[in-house]
């Protein structure tokens, strides 16, 4: 197929075709450009923190500028860009198409859920130029609603209104995918990337409107001075917390179980092989977010909630264990006696695995109490947690990025330059933060831009793979535009996958399929051997062969 | 006579359906799906309310105390009357075979929903302007000296009208929209010519108004009937 028929992309070419189209894969581009810019100033904020931190003494910024860094990095990073970044892009692109739909159930709303979130990130942006925000992403009570004199109100109005973009994106996703599945597309042919966002989709729509009622209630302490979570005027601020983690704790899920599905399409793909355990990998996603619902309290285990209730939550939250080893074991199962194909996409999909793997251990850790009483607070948990929503997630993001970029642009990218980025971010994030994990057991607090001496060694290791890393996102930023341009085309299924995407020509015409398709195999179906040249390579030949034929 | 509208070819098809059955289903799942949203979104305020109800049980009891039962009782009859006449209208929208002209009762009823949602509405404001009147909006302003004797400690008082105004606050900005669908929606019934065009969207408004009488069902005996 080549460019020159019709697809999304030539199908007008005004800034209205784009700004006002109703079009999911367009949604979903526009969500790729603005996410992209979100994570640019989240990084930026991030570079530093990490040269402030190249010293024990706080001499490049003072104390507040510090705290005013790492709750932009945190807001920006959690609600603008890793919340949005697998489901809005590449969600939005690919459900109706792997499902074999038109478009999403509604348009209309997709386009306006995009509108909504553009509108909170302006929020955010504002809050940054008139002057940011101090309390952290996480706007603890009472400091965020009584003491804290940044511009808090702004800065959660921006999260309130952009979690109504998620909400209406869960919405659109399981109606689409109760609704418009092909014929022959039922519920154990879906693929698993479908199921992931599914589950993610859940945990969308049930836990977002508690973050929004619990910013709201923070606003409306903050505008009226009343005490609803300030316990000098008799509220409660575990109130606060328990609200705001029964909606936050399973957005750590909304970040990694999408990155959980691209992997799975990942695994099958470069392993050439069904993914082990089908059934039991589209639940596990299920039990993720299930159980991600009943364990908010273990953010809690020292603030004052009673040890019973702490000791429930140590259980319950060392049951996501479970459903997260099922998943790594079958993907590990997928693989053996695969023939494996160490493409750029499959890199990041053993990336994925590691870290994944890392960060879920040492989330077992903490989920013990005696444990997380030492470590909490300290940097532990930041390595902690970048490992799951940065290793993790940002690494199945690029992962999918790379594997769909020939769907979404018609292009392939430059093979080489994949393999290396891919390489110098899984070493450059392993080197910011696994000295991070000894930091915090040495007993180093975050959010101080001031340190013992004794930690510099570490710090510097920090900063330094921090530095590597940021060149390494910066890479495919660079090799990937350039192959929009100058990237041979790609044939419709350059992969060999399997899957209704890959059915469609590369790019898809605007209504995805000239023909509704049928299903008939189960999903997976790997099974013809392919050489390693046949596969993620451009079809120049069959161009020559189109134009020959014109000739004659 | 006997009228007879055929629903399934009126109603356009947008864009991913097949078929206008197709079409409805979208419509009614993501309208439940939405209304579970606002479950989990009141779902919090109720939270806040068992917790502090729980910490002060005397301050719930003498704040309640002001708010008026028999005003209180007629909103309820109100709504629930209203959410009786929408669900007849949509009883005869979806009717295929009719005796009559369907659309005169359905507009009749629509109407009068709507007037039944302005009386709750002015019923809900006087009482809260009565409400600030007397001081009771929170804030530092708020007239703490009233509840001296009723065994209330600190400001907590203050915290059971800071869940009454922000919940039935909340309920009104539902109920504004709500007045406004329904209103909408028997406007554009009253207009065309074909009103199992407007099926579909008089069953989501439906869907609505009955989820912000529900809302306002559990929050009556929540502030009014607090034992007195």
């Amino acid at each position: 197929m080549t460019e020159s028929s019709n697809n999304y992309l030539n199908d007008g070419s005004t800034i209205r075709s784009w700004l006002l189209t109703t079009d999911h894969k367009r949604i979903a581009i526009l969500y790729m450009v603005s996410i992209t810019f979100f994570f640019l100033f989240g990084g930026a904020a991030a570079v530093l923190i990490r040269l402030e931190l190249l010293t024990p003494e706080g001499d490049m910024m003072r104390a507040d500028t510090y705290n005013k860094l790492f709750s932009l990095h945190g807001i920006i990073m959690v609600f603008f860009f890793l919340i949005p970044s697998i489901p809005s892009v590449l969600g939005n692109f690919l459900i109706p198409i792997m499902i074999g739909a038109r478009d999403m159930a509604f348009p209309k709303l997709n386009l306006i859920s995009w509108y909504i979130f553009m509108t909170g990130g302006l929020f955010s942006l504002i809050t940054i130029l008139v002057g940011g925000v101090d309390t952290g992403w996480t706007f603890y009570t009472p400091y965020s609603s009584t003491y804290a004199n940044t511009y808090v109100l702004l800065a959660a109005a921006g999260i309130f209104i952009a979690g109504f973009s998620s909400i209406l994106t869960g919405l659109n996703f399981i109606v689409t995918i109760h609704l418009l599945r092909a014929p022959g597309m039922h519920w154990f042919r879906l693929p698993l990337f479908v199921w992931t966002h599914y589950a993610t989709s859940l945990i969308f729509v049930l836990g977002t409107p508690v973050l929004a009622v619990t910013l709201a209630l923070l606003g409306v302490e903050r505008i009226l001075g009343v005490g609803i979570f300030d316990p000098a005027l008799g509220g409660d601020p575990l109130l606060f917390q328990h609200l705001f983690w029964f909606y936050s704790h399973p957005a750590v899920y909304i970040m990694i179980l999408p990155g959980m599905g691209v992997v799975s399409e990942l695994m099958a793909c470069f392993s050439r092989k069904p993914i082990f355990g089908y059934g039991f990998v589209a639940m596990a996603g299920l039990g993720i977010a299930v159980l991600s619902f009943l364990v908010w309290g273990h953010h809690m285990f020292v603030s004052g909630q009673s040890v019973y209730a702490g000791l429930v939550f140590s259980f319950l939250s060392m049951l996501v264990a479970i459903p997260s080893a099922v998943k790594v074991f079958n993907w590990t199962a997928t693989m053996y006696k695969g023939t494996i194909f160490l493409k750029t996409p499959m890199l990041y999909a053993l990336g994925f695995i590691g870290l994944f793997t890392v960060g879920g251990l040492t989330g077992i850790s903490l989920a013990t109490l005696p444990f997380d009483v030492h470590v909490h607070d300290t940097y532990f948990i930041v390595a902690h947690f970048h490992y799951i929503m940065v290793g993790s997630a940002v690494m199945a993001y690029l992962g999918g990025i790379h594997f769909w970029w020939p769907k979404i642009t018609g292009r392939i990218y430059s093979e080489w330059w994949g393999r290396v980025s891919a390489l110098v971010v899984f070493f450059g994030f392993n080197l910011a933060f696994f000295p991070q994990f000894v930091l915090g057991y040495l007993g180093n607090p975050r959010r101080y831009h001031q340190y013992p001496g004794e930690f510099q060694v570490f710090h510097i290791m920090s900063s330094l793979g921090a530095t590597i890393l940021g060149l390494g996102y910066l890479l495919p930023l660079c090799y990937l535009t350039w192959s929009l341009k100058y990237g041979r085309r790609a044939s419709d299924n350059p992969w060999h996958a399997k899957g209704l995407e890959w059915e469609t020509s590369s790019p898809p015409p605007t209504h995805n399929f000239v023909t509704t398709p049928i299903v008939n195999e189960p999903p997976y179906n790997y099974g013809q051997p392919h050489r390693e040249e046949e596969i993620g390579e451009g079809e120049p030949a069959k161009h020559h062969v189109e134009k020959a034929e014109v000739e004659s | 006579m006997s009228i007879q509208y055929s629903s399934t070819q009126t109603v356009p098809l947008a864009l991913p359906y097949d078929n206008a059955d197709q079409q409805r289903e979208a419509a009614v799942f993501g309208m439940w799906i939405f209304l579970a949203t606002e479950v989990l979104f009141f779902g919090g305020l109720f939270v806040a309310y068992i917790v502090y109800r729980y910490e002060y049980p005397a301050a719930f009891k003498a704040g309640s105390a002001h708010l008026s039962i028999m005003s209180g009782a007629v909103m309820t009859a109100v709504l629930l009357l209203g959410s009786l006449l929408v669900a007849i209208s949509d009883v005869l929208i979806r009717r295929r075979v009719h005796d009559s002209d369907p659309r005169k009762a359905i507009v009749r009823n629509l109407a009068i929903t709507t007037f039944l949602g302005v009386v709750f509405l002015s019923l809900e404001f006087y009482e809260w302007g009565q409400l600030i009147h007397e001081g009771f909006f929170p804030g530092p302003q708020f007239n703490l000296a009233r509840f001296a004797e009723s065994g209330a400690g600190g400001r907590s008082p203050e915290m059971f009208f800071c869940l009454f105004f922000f919940m039935t606050g909340l309920h009104a900005f539902h109920m504004i929209i709500g007045v406004a669908l329904i209103g909408g929606v028997a406007t554009a019934l009253y207009r065309t010519d074909n009103i199992a065009r407007h099926a579909n969207l008089l069953e989501n408004i439906g869907l609505y108004w009955h989820f912000v009488d529900i809302i306002w069902v559990f929050l009556f005996p929540l502030f009014y009937l607090v034992e007195a």
